[in-house]
């Protein structure tokens, strides 16, 4: 008669599905910390959530069915995304303690929430170890050292021609992360593709940050911050604008709201990269759009 | 052949506020009996005695003996002996809405009303009872739909059926609506589909000179030209077309404690401790919502016809927010298509019906307010100025029985 | 140290902006007034102590009366008055009665006109020595006309809501 109906744990269901290309790369990429990782801030989500659910009032029984909606994991995979495999496992699980406990169930649970969940443990740690996050490794070989966005900004000597020869660097993105972001598009576009994403998030986003980029062009000189198309694939903004951005509980509904909210999320994340003291701005930009949330519906209902 | 339901033990019926009984405990009633007047009639659906009258609610024990009374047949007669005759036989909206219908024919003729739609679309997924009407009782329905042309200068008649029944008036009359999506039989869409005419927001049809009825209450009309008055009506009960009498429990159909009633979309869930009335047209398994949490998914918004901010309306319901759309609730036309995209199995149309009716109680007190408000400044002003001519009537009147005292302030001539 | 000028700096700045804003476009006192009196349920029913609702909005806002004098308005609008203002003595909410609506017995009533004037809102229709009827969908239910009838032909009755 109908057809089969959509519920949440079914939703989680399909980002989870999403998030598999990029986890498959960022693994063979990175090695056997990304799996544990992913065991660990998992484990450290659902403890968390029971914990929650039972002090909220539930028993273990209801708790268990909570569970089920699978949204504590999809946090923490988010988070270990986030997260370099090089740093401590207690940085992600702490991440994703942060996350369950006080972004999510200390607001009410779920859908009760005001600030992404899985940005607010990631920006907690982000302030609190920031050594951590510079230990992306810059190529397979697992050898820490400077990411794309760190080198932009610290080696303002350098024009764009000599950053591509750099080590760190394919052709766009370093060679490592242009692979994870196209497979983090992948999925993001298969989001897309089962309407389970608002759109004009995403797009919003990445041409506000194509054109800050271009207004900000120098002609590949030493103070740019790099083509439109290097900027996309730099850092973690494509699983941001696919993935984090468009969590449905914490952006607004109406059209013109969600361009918005792309926009200021574009906005804050090149404020950041250009000229902020992180290499990258993505949890401050989601927070802070995250933010206006209610405002804007307001505004365009 | 729609097959009738057995005879239950026991029936119940509900009075409306506008309506008094006027039968007593214990009385012995046969089925066609007057049980309440006024603008709505109730009608025992079968002999029994009555065992109980509490406030708005009478229960019939049922006896075996089916003996039944019928009014005099009604042939030629004129437009208020017809509508007369469709109020004492208890007519009401069949569709749904249960609004007596010769109100609704007086208000047809009133504004001249030249369009008659019969409504046998039937959208909702499951129900198949008016199509099934139509298909077996076609002459019944044709003089019902004579009888409205007693009354009304109709000019155009057009049908609404699905493509399971052949009915047709005249020829061209009936339009067939193919798998109908559930909007379709929806009265404002379906007036802008047959006659091209768009009803605005806050009007009705019959504003735009067109009357829809629903094709099981112009059966009901033709029965009750025939003499028989409303006391049973084709139910679909979990999918099986059967006639059942008014006022049949609920527990007769189901031993869950809730039943869909009303189709599955657009109805609604109610306890088996009542039972059946004329709108009812339609039984079937509780959708049984969950209500977890709203995850703002936005598929409710996607999927309602009218486009409304239904997200938004359910976190208004919730009371978790303010927000200046409250009054887009009273375009919600109740079809139901945000109840099963819920990835939370929240009761969407039910929360958006309880805000709209919030809203128009709530409108209505600030209109009462408004007008009262109106009215008082116009009273002390009036008072003030009955007080001023007064004086002045008096001071007149001292004036000409005491010239030399005239007050130096008057504003008169001797 | 900068950071603590700059912050003064802002701060006086906002001052003189808001001091300006004041002088310039200033709240009236009956702007008060009405914002009290748009919250009352207009039933001039003078159950608070004052003759009308306008005039009730005039104590709360001079500071003369608490805020839970109206028991038309109910917990509605005590809770609106409480609202608009937080400060004011509040006192215990009101208890709302039922809605009801006033009924001359015509068999009794002498058309003595002396119920009509009493209703602050003209709902009831009459002329001297003719028949008086309450108009039942203008009447708010604040019972005045029941004492100056000389025959007590007035009763208060429950409203039927459809």
């Amino acid at each position: 008669m109908m057809a089969e109906r959509m519920t949440t744990s079914r939703i989680m269901r399909e980002v989870i599905l999403a998030l598999i290309p990029g986890f498959a790369v960022f693994a063979v990429l990175y090695g056997p910390r990304v799996p544990i990782h992913v065991a660990l801030a998992c484990l450290a989500a659902i403890t968390t959530e029971l914990i929650c659910l039972r002090l909220r009032g539930e028993t273990w029984r209801s708790a268990v069915q909570v569970l089920r909606d699978g949204s504590a994991v999809v946090t923490a995979l988010l988070i270990v995304a986030a997260v370099p495999p090089a740093a401590a496992f207690g940085i992600s699980i702490l991440a994703a303690v942060i996350a369950i406990g006080l972004a999510k169930h200390a607001f009410g649970g779920l859908g009760r929430n005001l600030f992404n969940s899985a940005m607010t443990g990631y920006a907690m740690v982000l302030v609190s170890f920031p050594a951590a996050f510079s230990l992306w490794p810059a190529n397979p070989d697992g050898l820490t050292g400077a990411t794309m966005l760190d080198v932009l900004k610290h080696d303002a000597g350098r024009t764009l021609s000599e950053f591509t020869g750099h080590p760190a660097f394919g052709d766009y993105g370093a060679a490592g992360f242009e692979l994870m972001a196209l497979a983090w598009l992948a999925g993001g576009l298969y989001l897309l593709w089962r309407g389970l994403i608002a759109w004009r998030i995403p797009v919003g986003l990445l041409i506000t940050v194509a054109v800050i980029a271009v207004l900000l062009w120098d002609g590949g000189g030493s103070e740019s911050l790099g083509t439109p198309l290097q900027q996309w694939f730099a850092g973690g903004l494509i699983l941001a604008a696919f993935f984090i951005a468009t969590d449905p509980v914490t952006h607004p509904r109406s059209k013109q709201a969600q361009w918005c909210f792309g926009f200021i999320v574009g906005v804050v994340v090149m404020m950041v990269r250009a000229g902020g003291s992180f290499p990258d701005g993505i949890a401050f930009g989601v927070l802070l759009a995250n933010a206006f949330t209610p405002w804007l519906d307001r505004r365009f209902p | 052949m729609i097959a009738h339901r057995a005879l239950s033990a026991r029936y119940i019926y509900s009075l409306h506020p506008e309506s008094t009984w006027v039968v007593a405990q214990g009385q012995l009633v046969v089925c066609g009996e007057v049980l309440a007047k006024g603008v709505r009639f109730e009608h025992a659906s079968a002999a029994g005695v009555i065992t109980s009258i509490s406030g708005n609610t009478l229960i019939l024990e049922t006896t075996p003996d089916e003996q039944s009374v019928q009014m005099q047949p009604l042939n030629g007669g004129n437009s208020a002996a017809i509508l007369r005759r469709i109020q004492e036989a208890g007519i009401v909206g069949l569709g749904g809405g249960g609004f007596p219908t010769h109100l609704k024919l007086l208000a047809a003729a009133r504004k001249r009303a030249q369009t008659l739609v019969v409504n046998a679309v039937e959208c909702e997924p499951g129900i198949t009872c008016d199509a099934a009407l139509l298909q077996e009782n076609q002459a019944t329905v044709h003089n019902g739909i004579d009888a409205v042309r007693t009354l009304l200068e109709l000019k155009s008649i057009h049908i609404a059926a699905s493509d399971k029944t052949d009915f047709e008036y005249h020829a061209g009359s009936t339009t067939v609506i193919r798998q109908p999506k559930p909007t379709d039989g929806a009265e404002r869409y379906l007036v802008e589909r047959l006659t091209g005419e768009t009803v605005p927001v806050d009007a009705l049809p019959v504003d735009l000179g067109v009357v829809v009825l629903n094709v099981a209450t112009l059966h009901a009309v033709g029965q009750a030209l025939q003499g028989v008055p409303l006391t049973t009506r084709v139910v679909t009960v979990f999918g099986e077309n059967q006639w059942v009498r008014i006022g049949t429990p609920l527990t007769a159909f189901s031993n869950a404690p809730l039943v869909c009633v009303g189709g599955e979309l657009s109805g609604a869930d109610i306890s088996t401790t009542g039972a059946t009335d004329k709108r009812t047209n339609s039984i079937q398994t509780a959708r049984g919502f969950l209500n977890l949490p709203c995850i703002r998914c936005g598929a409710c918004d996607d999927t309602c016809p009218e486009q409304l901010p239904v997200a938004t309306l359910v976190s208004l319901a919730a009371g978790q927010a303010q927000s200046t759309v409250r009054d887009t609730a009273s375009r919600c036309i109740g079809c139901g298509l945000c109840n099963p995209v819920c990835p939370s199995s929240i009761n969407v149309a039910g929360l958006v019906r309880t805000l709209r009716d919030s809203q128009r109680a709530e409108a209505l007190r600030t209109n009462n307010i408004v007008r009262a408000e109106q009215r008082y400044l116009r009273h002390t002003s009036r008072m003030a100025a009955e007080e001023l001519a007064q004086a002045e009537r008096r001071a007149n009147r001292l004036a000409r029985l005491n010239p030399e005292s005239i007050p130096i302030s008057s504003s008169h001539d001797g | 140290m900068t950071a603590v000028m700059v912050g003064l700096a802002v701060a006086g700045l906002t001052g003189v902006l808001l001091a300006f804003a004041n002088w310039r476009w200033p709240a009236s006192e009956s702007d008060l007034i009405n914002g009290i009196n748009a919250l009352l349920p207009q039933t001039q029913c003078a159950q608070c102590g004052f003759p009308g609702c306008l005039p009730y909005a005039r104590a709360i806002a001079a500071g003369e009366a608490p805020l839970n004098l109206c028991p038309p308005g109910g917990k509605t609008t005590h809770e609106a008055l409480i609202r608009l203002l937080p400060d004011h003595d509040r006192g215990n909410p009101p208890v709302e009665p039922s809605p009801v609506t006033a009924f001359i017995d015509e068999s009794r009533c002498i058309g003595c006109y002396l119920c009509i004037p009493a209703c602050p809102v003209d709902a009831i229709v009459g002329a001297k020595g003719f028949m008086h009827t309450v108009l039942t969908k203008e009447c708010t239910g604040c019972g005045l006309c029941v004492a100056p009838c000389p025959v007590d032909c007035i009763t208060l009755e429950d409203v039927v809501i459809r």
